[in-house]
């Protein structure tokens, strides 16, 4: 094949190609669109977001405009997931233009899911230009490997009982960051075996049951502001726990649970753990067991109710040196104590000390 | 010589720490209360005692932790370090303070603990009280108000707080009120009621409330806020006027209901540079009662609109005229470079309405508070 040859036969593959991938692989969805054959480009927008995710080339972006998306609009293809609104089954990348306050998706209690991503490297939102998903039982499930969770206020997902407002399952290296997650059903975020998840810089406040649950694989959690839930945060598997807040937990602030299948190990340095109506940290031993790193942290105010005043609490014997405790700030200069203004690290198991004689500033970029 | 000036120099260096060290007061979850509590070393627990220790003038800067209803045994003020509820207001603020989180919204929470007996977590009854600023709120939760403030007070500033899971986020009142920066955000009730007059409302978020806002008190100025995914229990959902008001650089979308309604006592309102689109009723609602000529829309985003079958059958209604007299809507962008029409735009409906002249494209209304 003669050069000539080659570079004819690339025209005309190239004037074959829909006009969406020619446009730099972006293709835009509006309330003022219209769904069709042809609808993408910024000059004929479709009109939903399932539509045009059919019409996308692997690795596009689709550019979301200000509005609605909902039940009516919103028809996932035939042979796609059952109950959801939008389904994301290729590598795309879904951002809105004008962000999440300008742009809902909204399941309106129809559909048990708002969105469901299953196609690796997917990413759904970004930094100011997230979406806002309500009305679902389960705001954003996901099961693949790199997928990106950004940006998105994820609110009043109250259509399910026990449900998950960002439900990840299985997969690796996920990321969940800059996310509002408000007022769901039982849990804000809840990760299932995903192995390397970071869940960063979110703000995650009024749900029934846990903030963020982390349920076997590993991984960290960094930056996020956490209140209002019965558990802040519970986590089972391997985790660095790093400059977090876990704020005003009707039950616990942190709980870390035994491993299932090894020794899970936990490094839990510089949060502010405080206003626990039970204690701060709860260590929960088991088979196979765990070690722990508790240091650097602020735990105070907590133990509001009994155990009165307890920071810190192991669920029974362990081995020496299992859970170390160094350089916690416990409410006054003096250390733990299990009297006011003090927490206490209550359990016979665990000396806590050296502490910090005086407090660290929270200073999170999502609790402002 | 030399020696006099550093001396002069050392003195107002002292005797300037000594003026802000006496200007503010500390509270801290590890704090205790007592007549003499504010100090860093010496916190308070409670703000209702760190205001009553205060100064009129005063500071008070509130640490991360959980306010007021702290056991959860639906009695608030039973335990130790709890705010005292008076009058069913749990923090009550009567004198000049400027009351601030040390380290934001996300970690300083206001517990009402859902006890019927806090009718309002905060209320303001006095001049010139600065309640939050910009990254240096509360979260308040759990109230029958959130944040409220009497019909008398002067010179009140409201910001950067989180209303969640009260009746109502925010009630505000008196003239010239400040509200900037503030999220209502899943309240059973209404996000934002302005009964302010000449109030200044501005980049707040009303979310998934059943009423985004409620303007009341007159010539007020809702600018650059967002009223998105609210639920209503009647038609309206984003925003629902009943007195002159000017609405600039608003974006109402998503709502269950309609977008915005003016109803009696409205005329007079300006509504211009919004964004009112893809809410399930119609977009802009101007009810019976309303007197149109003094009624201003223009430069406003109108579509997506009522896709579901909105009252009188109206189908894709953005405006809707119920005055029974002519309407003019100017400059407006309906959907579509040809205005008002079928799918993709919104029409008008009921009684006449002027479009004309009408805009061929979009208007970018970028309220930063929807990133």
């Amino acid at each position: 094949m003669t050069i000539v040859h080659r570079l004819r036969t690339a025209l005309l593959l190239l004037a074959a190609l829909p006009a969406t991938a020619t446009a730099g692989g972006k293709l835009f969805v509006a309330t003022d669109g219209v769904d069709g054959p042809d609808c993408g480009s910024r000059a004929a927008p479709c009109r939903s977001i399932s539509q045009t995710i059919g019409r996308a080339p692997e690795g596009a972006t689709i550019v979301v405009g200000p509005g609605r998306y909902g039940p009516a609009e919103e028809q996932p293809p035939p042979g796609g997931c059952g109950d959801c609104l939008i389904e994301v089954a290729k590598r795309v990348t879904i951002v809105s233009l004008e962000g999440p306050g300008q742009t809902i998706v909204d399941a309106a209690g129809e559909r048990l899911h708002g969105v469901v991503i299953r196609a690796d490297g997917a990413a759904f939102g970004g930094k100011g230009r997230g979406f806002t998903v309500t009305g679902a039982g389960i705001g954003i499930a996901m099961r693949a490997d790199g997928l990106r969770v950004e940006g998105n206020w994820v609110v009043r997902n109250d259509a399910a009982t026990q449900a998950s407002a960002i439900l990840a399952v299985g997969g690796a290296r996920t990321l969940i960051r800059r996310n509002v997650v408000a007022d769901n059903d039982a849990v804000g975020i809840d990760l299932r075996l995903t192995d390397g998840y970071v869940v960063a810089d979110n703000r995650v406040s009024g749900h029934r049951s846990i903030g963020i649950r982390a349920d076997e694989g590993g991984g960290e959690l960094t930056g996020n502001a956490v209140s209002s839930a019965e558990i802040g945060i519970r986590l089972r598997g391997d985790c660095d726990v790093v400059r977090n807040a876990v704020v005003a937990s009707d039950g616990i602030g942190l709980v870390l649970d035994h491993g299932t299948a090894g020794v899970a190990r936990y490094r839990v340095s510089r949060n502010t753990i405080t206003g626990s109506r039970r204690q701060g940290v709860h260590v929960h031993e088991g088979e196979p067991s765990l070690i722990v790193t508790l240091t650097k942290n602020g735990v105070f105010g907590n133990g509001l109710r009994a155990p009165r005043n307890c920071g810190l609490l192991v669920e029974q014997q362990i081995a020496p040196g299992a859970v170390a405790v160094t350089r916690n700030f416990w409410g006054v200069a003096s250390g733990p104590a299990a009297s006011e203004p003090a927490d206490d690290a209550c359990d016979n198991a665990v000396a806590a000390g050296p502490f910090a004689r005086k407090e660290r500033p929270t200073r999170l970029e999502s609790a402002r | 010589m030399r020696t006099t000036g550093i001396a002069f120099a050392v003195a107002l260096t002292l005797a300037h720490a000594g003026a802000a060290q006496a200007g503010k007061l500390i509270v801290a979850a590890y704090g205790l209360d007592s007549a003499a509590c504010g100090t860093r070393r010496a916190p308070c627990r409670s703000i209702g005692r760190a205001i009553a220790n205060a100064a009129a003038g005063d500071r008070i800067e509130v640490g991360p932790g959980r306010y007021g209803d702290l056991d959860g045994d639906d009695a608030p003020d039973a335990g130790p370090g709890e705010e005292t509820v008076t009058a069913g207001v749990m923090i009550r603020i009567a004198k000049p303070l400027q009351i601030v989180s040390r380290d934001g919204s996300g970690v300083t929470v206001i517990d009402g603990g859902g006890s019927a007996r806090v009718q309002a977590a905060v209320l303001i009854e006095s001049d010139d009280v600065v309640f939050g600023r910009r990254k240096r709120g509360f979260t308040i939760t759990g109230a029958g108000v959130a944040i409220s403030c009497r019909d008398t007070v002067r010179n009140v500033h409201i910001e950067g707080n989180w209303a969640r899971g009260n009746g109502v986020g925010f009630f505000v009142d008196g003239p010239g009120t400040t509200v900037v920066g503030n999220r209502a955000i899943a309240n059973d009730g209404t996000g934002f009621v302005i009964s302010s007059t000449a109030g200044y409302v501005a980049g707040n978020v009303a979310t998934a409330n059943t009423l985004g806002f409620f303007v009341r008190g007159a010539n007020n100025r809702l600018v650059d806020n967002v009223a998105s995914a609210n639920r209503p229990s009647g038609l309206v959902a984003g925003v629902l006027v009943r007195a002159p008001t000017l609405l600039e650089g608003n974006v109402v979308t998503g709502n269950r209901g309609a977008g915005i309604g003016i109803y009696a006592g409205g005329d007079g309102t300006r509504i211009a540079g919004n964004r009112i689109v893809g809410n399930t009723d119609i977009g802009i609602d101007v009810g019976a009662g309303s007197l149109v000529g003094d009624l201003v829309i223009t430069r406003n985003d109108i579509f997506g609109n009522d896709a579901l079958r909105g009252p009188g059958g109206s189908v894709n209604c953005g405006l809707w005229n119920g005055t029974g007299a002519p309407l003019a809507a100017p400059e407006n962008y309906w959907g579509a470079a040809a205005g008002p029409g079928s799918d993709p735009a919104d029409v008008t409906c009921r009684d006449a309405v002027t479009t004309d002249p009408v805009a061929d494209k979009p208007f970018r209304v970028r309220a930063k508070a929807a990133r």
